[in-house]
């Protein structure tokens, strides 16, 4: 640890005494615009700027990307206090008591909160990636062939039921899909061409970036467009800087808020949007002030701000230690940090020490940005979410076309965008969930190369799959995630629990009761 | 967490998702065949056995695993929608997409044309500036035809330059000029903007 603290400050050196720092306020400035217009995510935005870094050293470009993913989530927030409608899908539990509060006419107060709970949780998810990834690196050494299989089966299975609430079936053929379209083109294994039909540009397969930019840009262009106009009525007229006794009074949920969003971002494929869900539904159940949520309650606004926030470093934790993505947006920068020559891996705290610490010291910086624009610019800000969709839309559309061709200069990604985005579109309108689907395309090639050389380890025995105690467990997860999936079995499951305390009640008290 | 799922999950849906069981049927159908179709060629795939490679490593090995799960899930959503009455022509209509208005998908549509015609046609056969000059024009110009009225508009610079422009052209000719007008400028300052950036700043190859 005293090494990490050493890299740490030489991260925070290098920053300071370089150009670096202009990088900081442009990027973060930029991801708070983009998060703050529905339409444009941080996936999205993390995209655009992946091919616009490609000529950048690989430290400035991770730090651009650091600072537009941090500043994407927290810019989610304008919008979905002012307007009721997310800037980023991350926000979404934000505006249940966001909204209400702004609405009984504390416009910045909410906007406080929500800076101080996105700052907070940010710092307890960059402690947490610091202190964590290390041991998750050490702890992934043992991971051979078949931890690195089930991994990436763990990772659609969960990621397709929890993005999938109401019908994790829909989540997992998503995954399905991706991990499919993944195998288009050379097997990495033999060198054989697999559904390129003789056709050369599929021969290279699919790129991720293009698929992104199609499903996360292309798709959103289409959902905007076909909606209703968005009218900004509110403005923010008073002090957006929030008191901090009314910050620090909810403590508790801070903490608890910010480990739970680092942990659910950890969760391969899952991100940002559960990081949110989850702490808000928990600091809920612990609350005094129940009744207040939904209402315009701050500790709800607290804990989800804390929350999403905290999980943008804890999906970093898996990108580093593991090059599986917590979420989408952070599938992006694990594709960005191949293309720039880091390879994130159980290795990484012996072939590059000092990046997670230097990764870190990014996060901070890119935090204390947010809480300097989230207290000087939230006024200007608003004016951001007043450009009409009609012009931005097109304009978006045109930067999705150059970031898909920019990356191998092929018009055939460009064709590729289009593609995936009316796919996509038509997806998401039949709700199926997106993140499985570009997790799959990540996790694919790990899939295949791992369950083949697995195969070929046991001369195609399966009991070896299932006897290293880190894949049993894995096992379990993913087999009783699949039946609690089906909604049979829980109803099932359901009766039985109520019968069972329904029993012992009417034993304990003498009464049946439900 | 019943009441606190998520109602938007990133490129997700909305929860509690409305009953779809026609669109489910028709997605099911669509994914079943796709499964079958992955199998089947991942069965036909070579097995490479002149190059006497393990048969556990054959290249349509895990495509063909994949292919069958898909198949599998497609049925199992397929079956689940026949049984909600998603087999009937006519019927309880799906809650969503299909109760769009005619306005949005109007709007669906022309987007559709408008950024297809541009990627897809116009991008690698003009010139880069000059394509997505077209494109922003003819979409800023379309979409605000109907609907460039200034007099609601919070901004007093906004409000003046449509007076100019209604004083000099009349009511709606006015307004629908300054719309030519604004659209043409915008088109212009961003593919030059774009062209710039990119090129010469970042140094990226445009297509």
């Amino acid at each position: 640890m005293p090494e990490g603290i050493q890299y740490l400050l030489q991260g925070i050196v290098s920053i300071l005494t370089s150009p670096a720092i202009l990088h900081v306020f442009w990027a973060t400035l930029l991801g708070i615009c983009v998060g703050m217009l529905p339409g444009l995510t941080a996936t999205l935005g993390l995209t655009l700027l992946t091919t616009l870094t490609l000529g950048m050293s690989s430290n400035d470009a991770i730090l651009i990307l650091i600072c537009m993913y941090v500043g994407a989530i927290y810019g989610g927030s304008r919008s979905a206090i002012l307007l009721n409608i997310p800037g980023t899908p991350a926000s979404a539990a934000t505006s249940l008591d966001g909204f209400p509060l702004a609405r009984s006419g504390n416009v910045a107060k909410a906007m406080g909160i929500a800076t101080a709970g996105s700052v907070l949780g940010t710092l307890i998810g960059m402690v947490c990636l610091a202190f964590f990834a290390p041991m998750l690196a050490e702890f992934a050494l043992d991971f051979g062939s078949f931890e690195f299989f089930w991994l990436a089966i763990f990772g659609i299975v969960i990621s397709g039921r929890l993005t999938a609430a109401d019908d994790p079936i829909k989540g997992w053929i998503a995954g399905f899909i991706g991990l499919s379209v993944a195998m288009v083109g050379e097997d990495p294994m033999h060198a054989h061409e697999r559904f390129s039909f003789g056709n050369p540009d599929l021969r290279g397969g699919f790129g991720l970036l293009p698929v992104l930019v199609g499903v996360f840009g292309f798709a959103e262009i289409l959902t905007v467009m076909k909606s209703p106009a968005i009218k900004v009525t509110k403005n923010v007229a008073d002090s957006v800087v929030p008191k901090v006794r009314e910050v620090l009074q909810h403590w508790k949920t801070i903490i608890r808020s910010g480990i739970m969003g680092t942990f659910t971002g950890i969760i391969p494929g899952v991100g940002e949007d559960m990081g949110a869900w989850a702490s808000y539904a928990t600091a809920k159940g612990f609350s005094k002030e129940r009744e207040k949520y939904g209402k315009g309650s701050v500790e709800g606004l607290m804990a989800a701000e804390t929350g999403n926030s905290a999980s943008v470093p804890g999906s970093i934790i898996p990108v580093l230690t593991l090059a599986i993505p917590g979420s989408a947006p952070a599938a992006v920068l694990l594709a960005a940090l191949f293309i720039h020559g880091v390879n994130p891996g159980p290795l990484i705290m012996t072939s590059n020490p000092g990046l997670v610490f230097e990764i870190v010291a990014m996060i901070l910086f890119a935090s204390l940005a947010i809480l300097l624009y989230g207290l000087l610019l939230t006024k200007p800000l608003v004016h951001v979410l007043r450009i009409p969709s009609q012009k931005l839309m097109p304009i978006i559309f045109v930067l999705c076309t150059v970031g898909a061709f920019a990356v191998a200069s092929r018009v055939f990604d460009i064709w590729v965008m289009l593609g995936f985005g009316v796919l996509g579109f038509i997806l998401r309108e039949m709700k199926y969930p997106m993140a499985p689907l570009v997790l799959g395309v990540v996790l694919g090639p790990i899939l295949d190369r791992n369950l083949r050389r697995s195969l070929n380890l046991t001369d195609g025995e399966l009991i070896p799959f299932l006897t290293r105690p880190i894949s049993l467990t894995l096992v379990i997860i993913i087999v009783l995630t699949l039946v609690l999936g089906f909604k049979p079995v829980t109803r099932v499951l359901g009766r039985m629990t109520n019968r069972v305390f329904a029993g012992s009640d009417g034993a304990g008290r003498g009464e049946g009761s439900r | 967490m019943a009441s606190d799922s998520p109602n938007d999950t990133e490129g997700g849906g909305t929860v509690p998702s409305p009953p779809m069981p026609r669109l489910d049927l028709v997605s099911g159908a669509a994914f079943s065949g796709l499964g079958l179709f992955l199998a089947v060629e991942s069965w036909r795939m070579a097995r490479l056995e002149h190059r006497d490679i393990s048969p556990y490593t054959v290249p349509g090995m895990v495509p063909g695993v994949l292919g069958v799960i898909v198949l599998v899930l497609g049925l199992v959503l397929l079956a689940r929608a026949a049984a909600k009455g998603g087999w009937r022509l006519r019927g309880e209509g799906d809650a969503s997409p299909g109760s769009e208005s005619g306005g949005a998908a109007g709007k669906l549509m022309l987007t559709l044309a408008l950024t297809l015609g541009y990627a897809a046609g116009l991008v690698g056969r003009v010139p880069f500036a000059w394509a997505t000059f077209v494109f922003l024009f003819l979409f800023v110009l379309i979409f605000e035809w109907n609907q460039p009225a200034g007099d609601g508009n919070r901004y007093a610079l906004v409000r003046r330059i449509d007076a100019v422009f209604i004083r000099a052209f009349g009511e709606t000719a006015g307004l629908r000029v300054k719309t030519g007008v604004a659209a043409a400028l915008l088109a212009a300052v961003v593919s030059i903007g774009v062209m710039f950036v990119f090129q010469e700043v970042f140094r990226i190859r445009l297509p």
